[in-house]
């Protein structure tokens, strides 16, 4: 066997072991690269950054335990910028892990530090059933048709609903979400119905999916997986995971990309060899 | 099997715990069942794509040259290290974004869209009637 065509049939295993190796060298030895924030990243920070004082946020999160490593980083920046604004936040989750993933949330941050209590600056509700017919109930008539948080207290008896006036009071929607039923929908509720400021973040491979919604502007900016997450931990200068895992997104891309090339020099120098062999 | 190992979340608490799961059997499932399921099949794509890239992306003629070609500068733009030394690899991922991922997934939308009218058309004037388990004679 040549050279070439032993590089055109590196084992299987081979390849899960040099992922394994990428990954986790970074973390024995970190690189420490520098981030270079992204236009989608800074959009999102200036979305959120422009939340009206005293509106209420809407934040859906929707990653469940598979999205956990790429955008609960970006959940606890984001709810970071938020606590330091005068705005009350409406957490919105539609299963048991994404519940946990948000209690996980204040349990990072403690939100006693920031000056904010539950009930009083944000609240988590609970939902179940289709995804748009909770979007369309949290954004239009939420009080009526929710009677209780996920705690079951009362939404009437939460000091911060005082003077709920609905759609109207929101002044952001936020979504954090794997799936593309819900980036989409969202635009679909909150914009393309109320004309709600939106932002969201997802994994990377849906941005090819959501992008014409952003440059059409019914998306203001977005935080495009582990690299956006990283990119909004520096814009609210708070480094956590995100920025950790940098250096392990980079030596493992490094990895493909080499697999790649591999993988194209064993093809083609195999295909010449072949053809030398016929002639 | 493995996927059984029970991941707890950062901090040791259970997710169950962190929900206010209050059922036994399903703290159970939620912690050995669903969160560690949700995470390794989500964890194993990495995997999978990079023995995927390597199998796949061979430019054997023009149409998957270009693919490679396109798929070579968007892992590069977004991966950190390269607009690190060179921003202008950020740049190029951007541009490809902004044009041919933009125009394709508009048409494909608009598509999906105009088809849907069609079939809606179709259906309401009984020109379509394959959702009644009918089929066309002959």
């Amino acid at each position: 066997m040549s050279i070439y065509e032993k590089l055109e049939t590196v084992p299987r295993w081979l390849i899960f072991v040099l992922v394994i190796i990428a990954m986790i060298y970074p973390i024995l030895r970190p690189i420490g690269l520098p981030i270079t924030v992204g236009q989608t990243s800074k959009d999102a920070f200036k979305g959120v950054d422009e939340t009206p004082d005293g509106t209420f946020a809407v934040f859906h999160v929707a990653y469940g335990s598979g999205g956990k490593p790429t955008l609960q980083p970006a959940a606890i920046a984001v709810t970071h910028h938020l606590f330091n604004k005068d705005v009350r936040i409406i957490y919105f989750v539609d299963n048991p892990v994404d519940l946990a993933n948000t209690y996980e949330i204040f349990d990072k941050l403690d939100p006693a530090k920031y000056g904010k209590s539950y009930g009083e600056d944000y609240c988590v509700l609970s939902l179940t059933g289709p995804f748009l017919t909770q979007a369309a109930i949290v954004v239009g008539n939420l009080i009526e048709t929710i009677p209780k948080d996920s705690e079951g207290t009362n939404l009437v008896d939460l000091p911060m609903f005082a003077g709920y006036k609905e759609t109207e009071d929101i002044g952001l929607v936020f979504q954090l979400t794997t799936s593309g039923d819900i980036s989409e929908g969202w635009v679909y509720q909150a914009f393309s119905r109320y004309n709600l400021r939106l932002v969201g973040g997802w994994l990377s491979m849906m941005t090819s999916s959501m992008i014409p919604y952003y440059q059409a502007g019914q998306i203001l900016g977005f935080i495009d997986g582990s690299k956006g997450a990283a990119d909004y931990e520096v814009l609210v200068n708070r480094p956590g995971e995100a920025v950790m895992i940098t250096d392990i997104l980079s030596m493992t891309q490094v990895v493909y990309l080499i697999l790649i090339v591999v993988g194209n020099i064993g093809y083609f120098g195999a295909r010449r060899l072949m053809e030398g062999r016929s002639e | 099997m493995l996927c059984a190992i029970p991941t707890p979340f950062e901090g040791g608490e259970p997710a169950s715990e962190r929900a206010r799961v209050e059922s036994k059997n399903y703290r159970w499932m939620m912690d050995y069942v669903n969160v560690p399921l949700g995470a390794t099949m989500y964890a194993s794509l990495c995997f999978y794509m990079a023995a995927g890239a390597y199998k796949v992306l061979r430019a054997r003629n023009l149409g998957v040259a270009l693919l490679l070609a396109s798929a070579f500068l968007v892992i590069m733009g977004n991966t950190p290290l390269f607009p690190a030394i060179l921003p202008v690899f950020a740049d190029i991922r951007n541009r490809i974004f902004e044009t041919f991922v933009v125009g394709s997934y508009r048409a494909i939308r608009i598509g999906v869209g105009l088809g849907g009218v069609a079939l809606g058309i179709r259906t309401i004037f009984g020109m379509e009637t394959g959702y009644l388990g009918r089929r066309r004679e002959g």
